[in-house]
Order: structure tokens, then C-alpha cells, then sequence
């Protein structure tokens, strides 16, 4: 009876939802990060008329580079200056890439694969990994005050004005997704995507919120806070070796996958596949997981797009950044709004 | 606990009187954009209110280190002011020992110089455009103007031996011929050049985020670069038609058919725009003195050649060996060499004394005239223009420092 009961428990175990979600996150995220680095140093290569990574597993194409990086990073002597708020500099970079990657474990991948177990907190996920994300840019401003020298603080100023800047487009676009669906819950939301995504629904919130993530996770040409030419590259100017590969070289990746896990969920349709639906969790375990890759496939698309902007893009001027999300963004996201609200009286909300 | 009095950006400010406060920002020597030298920006807020430039940190004493050595031992030297325009630094120089020493060009040579000097201001300004490109942010345009510029060191190697330092004009002609090879593979790079170049002003320049980055930012009127000696592409930015080539007629310029590229903007949209020009231009240049220049003849003029022992004499169509050169001395006198090199004019001034050193050597570089001109513009300047504007410029610390 004993061995019995252990056995069931085991198995209950190894097939629990939360198990395999926290797995396929924790592991998936990691090969998408690697795969997004990758691109966006080959792509640019390609760009520019050169190589890229390749000495590092040359029969990969240079695949396996950026572990090489990560282990050069983390064996290094890890520096804290004479000057910084010792406590603050040590774990500001840990925070960050909690906080950015943290986010995306609040949204479930498939109806079952998901860490919130209760149905009814799922809106609550959804939020909140929306609260966590934006509170990333107060990390990095934290970051930039205990370095305490004069380049990071020009970095953290920026990082606050720019916060305020595209924090309120940002979430004026995910109200306008949510006023579109008439619901927070993620799973009714993806159901309401089966057919028609929200990208193509409200393009005006996809727009702004593809923009505001870009100025978010810092990507070009919003790569302001920690522009080299100027402020060298801001808050991160002191950070070095495991610091900085949690922070500039690792946290803003993790961010950017959270922000791209969430459009994904928002706009792109999530795991919704016109007519499939899959079964109970643990008897259709590769139906599941089809579904998962699927949804990762999307986020990893959407990772490429922001990796490109590398290649293509200067940096833009803090004022000119200013004007833009105050200005240009704000008002599209009212639109957006707009288009939403117009959408649901006329009926034709999903 | 946070000590929380330690911390903070307003501390670092300095107050001035009237209670008005700003920041001292300690931009370079050490720092991605500002290159080997040091401004002290006072920032009020994000404007930039004053700009003190604090020079000489690579400052090489090549004046003083000029009386010191022999003559010709000079053009090594002198080359490293400035590697990326290394042709027309040496050809200022020869064409001082030039006029010094009473020493004639033969028409080879000043075809074949013509060649690569404009090669070489097409070097400096892809570096400059490079770097510019990088100051805003764009890496796509530094990698294209390296890129471009690799094919242009190559094309040097093979003419002269070296990539960087050629060290390849002498007083009376050049060192070494090119081999046939070089006038094939020059043209098919200028074709490629063009092609590219549209390719970066698509990218870089006209597009919308680089245009903002550069279009009314750092404006120097006609006045001020006029007042404050502005030259080269700062000067032809501002409107002002001057180039060197055209006006002290050296080499054959007078003979090719050519225009002086001259925008009025002002701002730092137009002088790169007068890079690109001019990089159209030192194509055009080159086609031309591709087809005219003679492919065979003395590479140095009659006055190098007599002093030449008969066994070199014979080779003179291909190499010039220095060790004749060793033996002259610079006659009593003064001479003065001035060239338009991709920043701006070249200026050497050569006073011999009847020994085989100079004198007295005079130096005025572009970056170092520039200096002033750019630090007017950056004054009233947002931070994040002042690597706009310093690329702009083409700004270049071991040139200015020399």
C-alpha cells in the first residue's frame, strides 16, 4: 500500500502542471535567449559585412558564443567600487533579472501548463506581471544611484524620464486590449484570439505597445539611458563580470522576452490555434507542448524583430524620446483606446 | 542603513553665483566617444552651458621632434599625425622640402599622388563617417565605413608595402610605383564605393532617427566659421567655398575636371553631407587621373634623380632607394607646403639652416584649427549632441595635439 501511495505521489508529481511549466520556462527561456543573442550578433554581422560569432563551435554557426561570454563574465573578479552603496550595487543586478524574468512566470503557457494554479487569480497574473515589468525601469534607476559616480546618474535621470515617458502609453495600450476582450483572464482571452489576433483587431495598441517595450527593455533606437556616446553607458558604467551579465548583458533580455511573452498573449493570439483545442493535462501531454512551442515560437519571433532594430537604428535623442511618448504615443494610446471601446459598442469585439 | 547624504547628483553640482548650479562633466580622455582628449562640459540640466577642451594628451612633440632628425626621416614622422590621411600629411610636408630646397616634381609622380591623395582623404572621411556613425549610435554605419575602408588600406598596401603607413611621398615624386594590377582593382572599388555609399547615406543619414540626431544640431553660422578659422568640411558646411586644391592649384587639380562640395545647413547634417560629397568627388578625381596618368617614367623629378647613383638611377621607374637623399642638405632659406587633407588644410612651414635637419618645422592641422569652431557649437548644445557634433567635425586628438 505504501509503495503504492509513494509511487502515485511521485508520478502526481512529475506531472504536475506547475513542474513542467516552471521546467519548460526556466529551460525554453534560456534556449530563447541564446538563440535571440545569437541572431541579433549574426544578423548584424550579416548586416555589416562580417562574420559574426564563430570561432566558438564553429559547426553551430558561433550557436554556443554567448555561454562562452557568460562563463568569461562569471569567472571574473567581480569589482565594487570604493564609492557605491555596496548593498545596493551587489543586489540591484539579482533583483533586476528576478523582477524581468519573474514577470512571465505570472501568465500561463498553455490553459494548463501555468503557475497559478486557482482559475480565478489568473487576472490577477496578468496584471501583476504587467506591475512587475514596469517596475524593472525603478530598478534600473535604484542601479544608477548606488554606483554613485556622475555617468550613471545622467543614466538613472534619464531612465526616469523616460519611465514616465512610455509607462502610461504602455498601460493605455493594455487597457485597450482588455476593454477589447471585456476580460483579464488570460485563457479567455487567447480563446478570443482563436480566429481574428489582437495585432489585427486594435494595430493602434500593438504599435504603441511595441514601441513603448522597445523603450522599456532599452533596445535602439531607445538605447538612451545607457547611451555609450555620452553617459557610456549609464546606470551599467560601474558593473562588471556577474553584475553586469545580470543586468545590461542578461537582465534586459530577460525583460524583453517578459514584455514579448506578454504581446504574445495580448496581440499575437497566444497558444490559440484555430480548431484545436487540447485535452486534460496529463493524458495530452504532447498536445500541450505543442502548444507551448508554438507560443514560444511567437515570443522568439518578436525577440528577433527588437534584436534587428540593432542593426538598423541610431539612438534618438533624449528630447526627441520625450516628445514622442508624451506626444505621439499618449495620443495613440487614447486612439487605441478609442478604437477599442468603439469596437465593443458597435458589437464587433471578440 | 543608506547614508543617504552621500549619494545623489545634486551634491556633485557646483553652485555658481546667483545661486545657479551645474554639473562638471569630465568627458574623455578615457571615455568611448571623446578619443585622447579631455572636455569639461558644465551641464545645467541637459544643456550644455560651457565647454573647456583640455588638449595634449597626446601630444607627441613632432615640431620639436622634427629639428632633430634628418630631413627625410621627417615623413615617417610626420605621417603619424594623422595615419587615415597619411598621404596628404607627407605631401604637405615634400611640398615644403619642395619649395625649400628647389627640388621639381616629375609628371608621373604628380599624377600618381594625385591618385592617392584622394584615396586617402576617401580613408579619412569613411573613418570619420565611421566613427560618426558609432557617436550616434548607428554600428551598422561604423562597420560599413571600416568595412569600405579596409578596401582602401589594401589598395595602399599595394602600392606602397604598407596598409597604414605608407611613408610614400617624397620630396621630388613618390617611393614606389603601383603595379598594373592597382588601376584595375581601384576602379572596381570606386564602383563599389558609390554603390555603398548611397547604401550608408539610405541608412545612416536619411534615416529618420540619424536625420533627427544631426539635422539643426550643432550650428556654426557662416560668420563664426569664417571668425573662428573653421576649415575643411566645417568651413564648406557653413557655406564657405574655400578648399586648398582649388586655390593653391597643387598637383594636377587644375587639370581634372572637379567641383568643391559646399553646403549651406551649417549643422552637422551638413557637414557630413559634404563628406559624402566630397567622397563622390575623389571618385570622379580618381577616374580621371586613372586614365591620364603615364604608366611608365622616372617616379621622382630630375633634381632627386642626378643625385641618384647609376645602379638605382635604372630602377627609378619602379622604386626610389632614400640613401642618396641622405647626402643633401637643406639650403638657407624657408619653404611652405599646404594641402586640403580630408579634415581640413595641411600646413607645414620649413626653415632650413644649410644642415641636414630643418630649422624649424611649423605645423597647423585642421583639428587643431577645428577646435574652437567646435566648441562654439557645442556650447547651447543638448548632452546627447555632443558626440553628434563631435563627429561632425571629424575631430581627430593625435592630429590636433600633434
Amino acid at each position: 500500500m505504501v509503495m503504492i501511495d509513494m509511487s502515485m505521489d511521485l508520478w502526481s508529481l512529475l506531472l504536475s502542471a506547475r513542474l513542467w511549466f516552471f521546467i519548460l520556462m526556466f529551460a525554453v527561456s534560456g534556449v530563447v535567449l541564446l538563440t535571440v543573442v545569437w541572431f541579433e550578433r549574426k544578423a548584424a554581422a550579416r548586416v555589416q559585412m562580417r562574420v559574426g560569432p564563430y570561432h566558438v563551435s564553429p559547426q553551430l554557426g558561433g550557436y554556443l558564443q554567448l555561454l562562452a561570454d557568460a562563463f568569461k563574465f562569471i569567472i571574473s573578479e567581480p569589482i565594487v567600487p570604493r564609492g557605491a552603496h555596496k548593498i545596493l550595487f551587489v543586489w540591484g543586478p539579482a533583483i533586476f533579472v528576478t523582477l524581468a524574468f519573474g514577470a512571465s512566470l505570472l501568465l500561463p503557457l498553455t490553459p494548463e501548463l501555468r503557475l497559478i494554479k486557482d482559475p480565478s487569480l489568473l487576472p490577477y497574473g496578468l496584471v501583476f506581471s504587467l506591475v512587475i515589468l514596469l517596475l524593472v525601469s525603478i530598478l534600473i534607476v535604484i542601479i544608477g544611484w548606488s554606483v554613485n559616480n556622475k555617468f550613471a546618474y545622467i543614466g538613472a535621470a534619464r531612465e526616469a524620464l523616460l519611465v514616465a515617458a512610455y509607462e502610461l502609453p504602455l498601460i493605455l495600450s493594455f487597457l485597450a486590449m482588455v476593454i477589447l476582450y471585456g476580460t483579464l483572464n488570460p485563457i479567455e482571452i487567447a480563446q478570443k484570439q482563436t480566429f481574428l489576433v489582437g495585432a489585427i483587431l486594435n494595430p493602434l495598441a500593438f504599435l504603441v505597445f511595441i514601441i513603448t517595450t522597445a523603450m522599456a527593455t532599452a533596445r535602439f533606437p531607445f538605447e538612451i539611458a545607457d547611451y555609450e556616446g555620452d553617459v557610456a553607458t549609464g546606470p551599467y558604467s560601474d558593473y562588471g563580470g556577474i553584475f553586469l551579465v545580470l543586468s545590461f548583458a542578461g537582465g534586459t533580455y530577460y525583460a524583453t522576452f517578459s514584455y514579448s511573452f506578454l504581446a504574445t498573449l495580448l496581440f499575437l493570439g497566444g497558444w490559440a490555434l484555430p480548431g484545436y483545442a487540447p485535452g486534460p493535462w496529463p493524458q495530452d501531454i504532447t498536445g500541450h507542448l505543442t502548444l507551448a512551442i508554438w507560443v514560444f515560437l511567437k515570443t522568439t519571433a518578436l525577440m528577433f524583430f527588437f534584436a534587428f532594430l540593432r542593426a538598423a537604428m541610431p539612438v534618438l535623442r533624449l528630447d526627441h524620446t520625450l516628445v514622442l511618448g508624451w506626444r505621439g504615443l499618449l495620443t495613440l494610446g487614447f486612439l487605441a483606446v478609442v478604437w477599442s471601446a468603439a469596437l465593443r459598442f458597435v458589437g464587433l469585439a471578440p | 542603513m543608506i547614508r543617504t547624504e552621500e549619494y545623489g547628483l545634486v551634491l556633485k553640482e557646483e553652485k555658481l553665483e546667483g545661486g545657479r548650479r551645474v554639473l562638471d562633466l569630465f568627458w574623455g580622455p578615457q571615455h568611448p566617444t571623446s578619443g585622447h582628449t579631455r572636455f569639461i562640459v558644465e551641464l545645467d540640466g541637459d544643456v550644455v552651458i560651457n565647454v573647456t577642451p583640455d588638449p595634449g594628451y597626446v601630444h607627441r612633440t613632432m615640431e620639436k621632434l622634427g629639428e632633430t632628425r634628418h630631413w627625410i626621416q621627417n615623413i615617417p614622422l610626420f605621417e603619424r599625425l594623422s595615419l587615415p590621411d597619411a598621404i596628404n600629411v607627407t605631401w604637405a610636408y615634400a611640398m615644403a622640402i619642395e619649395r625649400l630646397a628647389k627640388i621639381d616634381v616629375s609628371p608621373r609622380a604628380q599624377y600618381l599622388r594625385v591618385i592617392m591623395a584622394e584615396l586617402s582623404r576617401i580613408s579619412t572621411h569613411l573613418y570619420d563617417l565611421g566613427l560618426h556613425a558609432i557617436m550616434i549610435g548607428s554600428s551598422t554605419g561604423f562597420m560599413w565605413g571600416f568595412g569600405l575602408r579596409e578596401l582602401v588600406v589594401q589598395l595602399w598596401a599595394m602600392v606602397s608595402g604598407s596598409r597604414t603607413t605608407p611613408s610614400w611621398v617624397l620630396p621630388g615624386g613618390v617611393r614606389t610605383a603601383p603595379p598594373d594590377a592597382f588601376y584595375e582593382q581601384t576602379k572596381g572599388f570606386l564602383d563599389y564605393l558609390e554603390k555603398k555609399i548611397d547604401e550608408f547615406v539610405r541608412l545612416v543619414i536619411k534615416n529618420p532617427v540619424g536625420y533627427y540626431r544631426l539635422k539643426d544640431v550643432g550650428y556654426l553660422s557662416k560668420e563664426d566659421a569664417a571668425r573662428l578659422m573653421a576649415t575643411g568640411p566645417a568651413a564648406r558646411g557653413s557655406g564657405i567655398d574655400w578648399d586648398a586644391r582649388r586655390v593653391y592649384k597643387y598637383g594636377v587639380y587644375d587639370e581634372l575636371e572637379w567641383g568643391v562640395c559646399v553646403e549651406d545647413g551649417g549643422d552637422s547634417l551638413a557637414r557630413t553631407m559634404v563628406r559624402i560629397c566630397e567622397i563622390r568627388q575623389s571618385a570622379k578625381i580618381i577616374r580621371q587621373a586613372l586614365d591620364r596618368v603615364p604608366r611608365d617614367g622616372p617616379l621622382v623629378g630630375e633634381a632627386v634623380l642626378h643625385r641618384m647613383p647609376p645602379k638605382q638611377k635604372e630602377t627609378a621607374n619602379q622604386i626610389i632607394r632614400l640613401g642618396s637623399l641622405f647626402t643633401t642638405r637643406l639650403p638657407e632659406g624657408e619653404g611652405l607646403g599646404i594641402t586640403e587633407g580630408g579634415r581640413g588644410r595641411y600646413f607645414f612651414h620649413v626653415y632650413g639652416d644649410g644642415t641636414e635637419r630643418p630649422y624649424r618645422v611649423r605645423i597647423s592641422t585642421p583639428s587643431w584649427q577645428n577646435l574652437r569652431a567646435m566648441i562654439k557649437t557645442f556650447i547651447g548644445a543638448r548632452l546627447m549632441d555632443l558626440p553628434a557634433i563631435y563627429g561632425s567635425f571629424g575631430y581627430f586628438p593625435p592630429e590636433q595635439d600633434r
